[in-house]
């Protein structure tokens, strides 16, 4: 029987390894496929996996997600989410 | 008017956006969502007994949807013509563990020597620590009415050594009570 601990690292380098193969087909030359969409694929990417925790964390009674990691999915996201920033228009004009 | 926001204030404004989300949600879920959602009680009765036995059966078959700590209430309370009095007893335990899954629980349940005759309900309130215990939700249930009579009081004269011996009366044929209880499941087990 495998280690717990060892299937979590395993785990973990299995979707960091996808993660780099997936962005680096994603960036070729010849693919159309620029920076500025990388980065909205990714911040699509940690959005669901962190939709996912929630859910499990509805589902499941004994799992539970850090506040810190709810914190640093939405920086994640919110980093990636714009170039330059938001502009927010507040009434009229 | 337009705000612009710079790139840092964006995340920070994600960051804590998504805090207030994952932090409510599974709040939300547990205050709010259906109580067949956590727990089911499929049957729920104690046997007819009298005032003389100290215990009587009590059956619970449930089926709990995720394993849970909390706590459980249970009173005794008498019904009078579908009225409920004041619980002639209660107990509680704390910290149990209600393992996911169907079970049929059977229990002896005191019977309360200030308990008179009547018909009777147990009141139960199961309780469940949800959200790592950042929330208790209470489940409230009652069991089928059921009946406590009084001892034979012929028992408690013969046992009077200087009581002069007075004829026995024929016996008056009293209607045998069967009370139809559903089968308990195989699994039963006995707390």
């Amino acid at each position: 029987m495998i280690d717990q601990m060892i299937i979590y690292v395993l785990g973990s380098l299995v979707v960091f390894l996808l993660g780099v193969g997936g962005g680096w087909l994603m960036t070729r030359d010849n693919v159309g496929f620029d920076r500025s969409d990388l980065r909205k694929t990714i911040a699509v990417v940690v959005t669901v996996v962190w939709a996912s925790t929630i859910i499990v964390e509805i589902i499941v009674p004994t799992y539970t997600v850090s506040i810190l990691i709810h914190g640093i999915m939405g920086a994640v996201v919110g980093y990636l989410f714009s170039e330059e920033g938001m502009t927010v228009n507040i009434g009229g004009g | 008017m337009k705000v612009d926001i710079q790139k840092l204030h964006v995340a920070v404004l994600f960051a804590s956006f998504f805090i207030i989300i994952g932090w409510v949600a599974p709040l939300a879920y547990g205050a709010y969502a259906p109580q067949s959602q956590f727990i089911e009680v499929h049957d729920f009765h104690a046997e007819d007994t009298t005032t003389a036995n100290d215990t009587h059966t009590l059956y619970l078959d449930r089926t709990v949807k995720g394993g849970y700590s909390g706590s459980l209430y249970l009173a005794l309370v008498p019904v009078d013509d579908g009225e409920y009095g004041q619980a002639v007893e209660s107990w509680t335990t704390e910290n149990r563990f209600y393992h996911q899954g169907n079970r049929s629980v059977s229990s002896q349940a005191p019977i309360p020597d200030n308990a008179d005759a009547g018909t009777y309900q147990y009141f139960l309130i199961i309780e469940f620590d949800l959200s790592q215990n950042r929330i208790k939700r209470e489940f409230r249930f009652w069991s089928e009415p059921f009946t406590i009579t009084k001892a034979n009081e012929t028992t408690e004269a013969e046992a009077d050594p200087n009581r002069t011996p007075t004829p026995t009366p024929e016996p008056t044929p009293t209607p045998t009570v069967t009370p139809e209880r559903p089968k308990l499941s195989p699994n039963t087990t006995q707390e």
